[in-house]
């Protein structure tokens, strides 16, 4: 069967090798399909929410160390074209969704094995579970296991720690998505001997009344993550106001530094491959006990001509590109 | 398609992305969420890019830069920019241009501040002394390479500026800067920005005076104020405003000693809406105003009677009988003013991840009104609409592919179809390559197909002074090019690498031509009149590249490079030195229009001890300045250099400053007039700044 339902997906890849532009991608499909079909061992179905390069590099990078141990057999699949997802599902030892469309296709159908839910939010995870399993640790203990892609905000006041010395009060701005967990940042904050400055920021009011007095008084400015809108209208106006206070700010995303915030802490696909790999030697393994992971890896950046404006130094080593975060 | 019904269809787009506008209110953050691109935009297609989805090549002239810069005026720091021209009619006339001959109007360059277009109808050009910015008021400056009419319309026809000015938010308190310079040099300038309620501003006033190039008539003295809002009342909606005026009096022509004062104004409006998710909304509405007076040699009936070399045989018994003697017939002034509004409305479209897209349409009311230019007084005006669309498909991971189409139609002629397709292949995250092709049209501005100046007397023409040819046509450009991008050393070198060939046809530009229909009679010597046509044909290859380097916080090195093999003719009409029967003058080789060889390099390297040393070096290569009339530029050098440190007391800073450019010995610069040596000596500017937080 799980030849049969191989061999299928095969002739689809090729059918699809065939129509620019997914033609490279689907050679790619195809290759590893073919590559899996000659082996018989634990065999992983990976789906994607999304065809695009983020989502495609964590495959790859897993796919890539297993083409080496040769433990695995696998498939990969887009959520959003696949129309044999149940054949494929009951023929796999584990499935690897990623992104949460992906993790909403598989959790609706609360399959028997294994699942690993990777390049998914906490809040986004959180939402899926409780709609299909009534509670988080539901999902948990029926066998899904997410990695969720949220740095804990820990990490960013630890960055923040060893980037700069003098800082006592921490501005901190939080989206309606947020919000809820006002409480927790806040003690986050103080069991570091600092002074919390927290913003709760109404989407319907003027941002920069908002944020201007909560920047001002701040040594370091932190943006926790919220819906798309929150973030991206939010961002210009708080590097503005940093720039004016000369604040550094610490973002959540490549995309951040590369905006103008000093620094972000973040997992990368990289980091995200890495630990889905560790999680699927021990998930499999005896003993194995299911639960939600944080992300054990992290990659810091920073942004060098803000460090000139700020006059900032940035300490040799502190610059990760992926690794086991120590932060 | 007619444009109405383009019109239709962009309106139902727009309407249907405004009509999406929510938010999510399950409170669910995805990873959409956290991997969403932080807005902000390139000018190359409206759309967000980074520099190697865009298909154009740009160079960036950031604040860093900005400040490790040895720039006194704003046109210095073009030298930063590959293949760019940067030179001086007299000092107070600067010029900018790219690849192109560098005439004496900057032509073939749409500039931009902050989306404003600053080009100007009233002499088809870019008044860069007026433009009322000032380098401390920048953020930065993004520079597209190469033809940008799919997004900014004809007028982006060789190249396009974008001079995006800092927002009332990044400086905060009042600043005050005082210059005082070689060549009397003089300069203040006092800047205030706040939050007042809503609103965040800044505001600027400054002053400045020069007394142009030694020996040379061609001082300045500057007034501008400016004003920005910035109002946000909800997180989605932004709303920018500016208003500003200026008045500059300065020379047009150092050795005949013609004054030109110069007054402007400007409104202009921008609203953003980022709808939802994946689409945004902006609308543009701005008003320039721009009126000069220019002072002539003023000429009665009397004083041309006892003019001698006038020989007047048949208009001397006309004069003679002319009751007034003083009767002017050349003013002592001549006014002029110019209009121009302009509305823009785009969206931009993310909804699927592997295409963006990019609508808008524009309309535009130029208008003149002139007190010479126009058979005397008259007005004329104009409308130009455009519809413009930008589309990045990623066809695959690292093939990114653009197409950028307008549709430009003015009123009375025929619609022009513009576009740039390019594709762009990255072989690897440092390694970019790009393939461009374009087509673009100018149309000829106002008054490029209006002119008509001429002194009358009893309605009869005394002196024509340049017409424009009745059978004006668009200037037509075909590109194509090659380019690459890399960056090495965890992205501290970036190597940009440009290799063109441009096709320019049809250029307008001033012929001499005979008299065939309006007989003159004052100074019936000049048999020939200047006249505005399409006379030039070019051809443009080269390569030109940048490179930039910023290894640390301290270091900073821009070097650029360009290398132009020009093939083109000019047909500059009848010789007017030539004694009757007035020979034509051969097609003239553009060969030697536009210098050869360019290269620019800066350093900036900021010491331990806070203090900010640059210095850099540029290079033009020899070139013919005015082919008509077979002026000659030598290739120069100059160095120039800049020391600055900035002490901070509290809330307080002050910052000193000291610029040389051109330590070296003397070079002349660009020769457009004869009889004068347009010489630039060495030039030193101390600067002091002040501040509040």
């Amino acid at each position: 069967m799980i030849d049969f339902t191989i061999k299928r997906r095969c002739v689809l890849a090729l059918r699809k090798a065939l129509c620019f532009p997914r033609a490279v991608l689907s050679l790619v499909f195809l290759f590893a399909c073919i590559n899996s079909y000659s082996n018989k061992l634990n065999h992983a179905l990976f789906i994607l929410s999304k065809d695009t390069p983020d989502y495609r590099r964590v495959v790859n990078l897993i796919t890539t160390d297993w083409e080496q141990s040769k433990n695995y057999t696998y498939v990969v699949l887009i959520q959003s074209e696949d129309t044999e997802i149940d054949r494929l599902l009951k023929a796999s030892d584990i499935v690897i969704t990623l992104g949460t469309s992906a993790a909403n296709t598989v959790l609706t159908k609360k399959i028997t094995q294994p699942v690993i839910s990777t390049l998914i939010t906490q809040s986004a995870f959180n939402s899926l579970a409780e709609k299909y399993y009534g509670d988080v640790s539901k999902a948990i203990a029926l066998g899904v296991n997410p990695i969720v892609l949220d740095q804990p905000f820990e990490r960013h006041l630890n960055l923040t720690r060893q980037l700069l010395k003098n800082v006592t009060d921490v501005g901190v701005m939080l989206g309606p998505s947020a919000a809820k967990n006002h409480s927790a940042y806040t003690l986050s904050i103080e069991e570091r001997n600092l002074k919390p400055k927290i913003l709760l920021i109404d989407p319907d009011k003027n941002p920069i009344r908002q944020l201007d007095p909560v920047v001002k008084i701040s040594d370091v400015f932190i943006p926790v993550a919220d819906s798309h809108l929150i973030n991206v209208t939010t961002a210009k106006w708080i590097l503005q106001l940093a720039y004016r206070y000369r604040i550094p700010v610490i973002g959540y995303s490549a995309n951040y530094v590369a905006a103008g915030a000093l620094a972000s802490v973040y997992s990368s696909p990289e980091d995200v491959s890495k630990q889905t790999l560790d999680l699927v030697e021990s998930l499999l393994a005896e003993g194995y006990k299911n639960q939600v992971h944080f992300p054990q890896y992290c990659t810091v950046t920073f942004n060098k001509t803000v460090a000139w404006h700020l006059n900032l130094t940035i300490p040799d080593g502190l610059e990760k590109n992926t690794g086991r975060c120590n932060l | 398609m007619k444009i109405y019904q383009l019109k239709a269809c962009f309106l139902g787009a727009v309407l249907v992305a405004c009509a999406n506008y929510a938010f999510s209110d399950d409170g669910v953050i995805t990873e959409d969420d956290l991997f969403a691109e932080i807005d902000f935009v390139s000018g190359v297609t409206h759309l967000k890019q980074d520099l190697k989805q865009v298909p154009a090549a740009v160079t960036i002239i950031d604040r860093r830069t900005i400040e490790s810069s040895t720039a006194v005026d704003l046109v210095d720091l073009f030298r930063l920019v590959p293949g760019f021209q940067v030179y001086f009619h007299h000092a107070n006339k600067p010029g900018v241009n790219y690849h192109a001959a560098g005439g004496e109007y900057s032509r073939r360059l749409e500039v931009k501040i902050d989306g404003r277009s600053v080009y100007e109808p009233l002499l088809s050009s870019v008044e860069w002394n007026t433009l009322g910015v000032d380098i401390e008021d920048i953020e930065y400056i993004e520079v597209v390479r190469g033809s940008n009419a799919s997004a900014d319309g004809s007028n982006a026809f060789l190249a396009s500026i974008n001079i995006v000015t800092r927002s009332p938010l990044v400086d905060m308190g009042t600043q005050v800067s005082v210059q005082y310079g070689t060549q009397g040099n003089q300069q203040g300038k006092i800047s205030h920005a706040t939050q007042f309620g809503q609103l965040a501003s800044r505001a600027v006033i400054k002053v400045s005076k020069n007394d142009g190039f030694v020996g040379v008539n061609d001082s300045a003295d500057t007034l501008l104020m400016r004003y920005q809002g910035l109002w946000t009342p909800t997180v989605t909606d932004t709303v920018n405003f500016q208003i500003g005026m200026g008045d500059t009096d300065t020379i047009i022509n150092p050795t005949e000693v013609h004054g030109r004062h110069w007054k402007s104004n400007y409104q202009h409006l921008e609203w953003q809406r980022i709808a939802n998710n994946w689409s945004d909304i902006e609308f543009g509405l701005y008003h320039n105003a721009m009126d000069f007076v220019d002072d002539h040699q003023s000429w009665s009936v009397a004083d041309i009677l006892n003019e001698a070399g006038f020989p007047l045989t048949g208009s001397r018994e006309l004069l003679e009988n002319e009751p007034n003697q003083n009767l002017k017939i050349v003013e002592s002034t001549y006014a002029h003013n110019a209009d121009r509004w302009n509305a823009d409305l785009r969206a931009n479209i993310y909804r699927r991840d592997d295409l963006r897209i990019n609508l808008g349409m524009a309309s535009r009311y130029d208008s003149f009104g002139t007190e010479l230019f126009l058979s005397g007084s008259g007005k004329v005006s104009e409308v130009s609409n455009r519809l413009y669309a930008n589309f990045e498909w990623t066809a695959i991971d690292n093939l990114t592919l653009n197409y950028g189409h307008v549709l430009e139609k003015r009123r009375d002629k025929e619609a022009t179809n513009a576009f740039r397709v390019a594709a762009n292949y990255q072989l690897s995250k440092q390694h970019m390559f790009r393939v461009a092709s374009n087509r673009s049209y100018r149309q000829p501005a106002l008054i490029e197909a209006h002119q008509n100046s001429i002194h009358t007397y009893n309605d009869i023409v005394m002196h024509v002074l340049v017409q424009a040819d009745s059978d004006i046509s668009k200037e037509k450009l075909i590109s194509h090019e090659i380019g690459y991008l890399g960056s090495f050393f965890e992205k501290s070198l970036n190597l940009d690498v440009r290799l063109f060939d441009e096709n320019l046809s049809n250029l307008i530009g001033e012929r001499r031509g005979l008299y065939q229909d309006v007989p003159p009679y004052y100074g019936e010597t000049q048999l020939t009149r200047n006249i505005i046509d399409n006379i030039e044909d070019i051809r443009i290859k080269g390569l030109e590249w940048q490179l930039q380097y910023r290894p640390s916080n301290k270091l900073l090195l821009n070097i650029n490079f360009s290398h132009v093999d020009v093939e083109g003719v000019g047909r500059y009409g009848v010789d007017v030195e030539t004694p009757w029967p007035y020979q034509e003058f051969e097609p003239r080789s553009l060969d030697r229009a536009v210098p050869e060889n360019m290269f620019n390099a800066l350093v900036g390297y900021k010491t331990n001890s806070g203090i900010q040393l640059s210095g850099s070096y540029h290079y033009k290569s020899g070139y013919e300045s005015k082919v008509r009339r077979g002026f000659n530029v030598e290739s120069y050098s100059r160095i120039d250099l800049k020391a600055s440190k900035r002490w901070s007391l509290a809330s307080n800073w002050i910052e000193l400053s000291f610029t040389a450019q051109n330590v070296g010995s003397d070079y002349l610069e660009h020769k457009t007039f004869s009889n004068f040596e347009n010489k630039f000596e060495s030039k030193y500017v101390l600067g002091l700044k002040m501040g509040s937080n």
